[in-house]
């Protein structure tokens, strides 16, 4: 694999693993929101 | 706008979008890594354009949110619009961390550098810094309804700094080349396919970005409190006891 194939592995990986973070935070305040929504605190 | 959030999230068409950003953005890994042909100067790493820019203009896209929905708590005095403007200031700043990361790889191999002094470069990380900075201005202490106005002046004045960002390229001498798509030249110069790449990486990002950010505002808008507990209390007419 020549450099600039590894740079492009790297550039698309963070990209995906950002979205994967947003994801993630989406699906918690979720969560969070259905608490709140069932009477938690 | 919960209006907006409301819509979306917590529907099937809430669901429908992120599956049609899920699915834009697989169709736009295949077309860039597989269909598109290298650029005929910077070889392959240049695939990294089409991550690079759709970031950056999804950042733009958020700030250009958070100026639109801090107007409106200012001038409509909605704590609905507040919500709207932390989640796309929170996506927006991510987005900006990724473009000068993905930035700095393909410099690494177009320009011989991770980081150079550039007016693009910098400035871009200045505007990481004011969206940073913005986001934590709304974590200080203090009744709901200043926080929210005090946040949304800052909303409001960050946005200079997304214009400086778009025109340091050419308003000082950059290493960064100037603008390929919104130039005035015609056509475009860019070959086709790039283009079309480009476009569909564009969309693929634009629909997760409506994806998170209605999502987020509508559990923003559910968990947080809309009135601080001094705006909780009972009207009192004037010249009553509290």
């Amino acid at each position: 694999m020549s450099t600039d194939w590894v740079l492009v592995a790297g550039g698309y990986g963070v990209c995906a693993l950002t979205w994967a973070a947003y994801a993630l935070l989406l699906r918690r305040s979720g969560r969070a929101r259905a608490h709140r929504r069932e009477g938690g605190p | 706008m919960s209006w907006l959030s409301a819509a979306l999230r917590g529907r099937p068409s809430h669901t429908l979008v992120g599956v049609s950003a899920a699915v834009t953005a697989a169709l736009a890994v295949l077309t860039d890594l597989v269909l598109v042909p290298p650029d005929a100067v910077q070889g392959d790493a240049q695939r990294l354009m089409y991550v690079h820019v759709p970031s950056a203009w999804t950042a733009y896209l958020c700030f250009a949110v958070v100026l639109l929905a801090s107007l409106g708590v200012l001038a409509g005095h909605d704590d609905r619009w507040d919500p709207l403007a932390r989640a796309a200031a929170e996506l927006g700043a991510g987005m900006t961390a990724l473009t000068l990361l993905e930035g700095a790889l393909w410099g690494s191999s177009s320009w011989g550098t991770w980081w150079a002094w550039d007016p693009r470069v910098v400035s871009t990380t200045l505007l990481l810094v004011v969206y940073v900075a913005y986001l934590l201005v709304r974590s200080l202490p203090g009744p709901a309804a200043r926080v929210r106005r005090r946040a949304a002046l800052l909303g409001i004045a960050a946005f200079a700094q997304v214009v400086v960002v778009h025109f340091s390229v050419l308003w000082w001498r950059s290493l960064h080349q100037p603008p390929t798509v919104l130039t005035p030249d015609q056509p475009a110069p860019i070959a086709g396919s790039m283009l079309a790449a480009l476009l569909l990486s564009l969309v693929a990002f634009t629909l997760g970005a409506v994806w998170f950010v209605t999502g987020r505002c509508a559990s923003l808008s559910a968990t947080s409190p809309r009135r601080s507990p001094v705006e909780h209390r009972s009207p009192v007419a004037a010249g009553e006891p509290r």
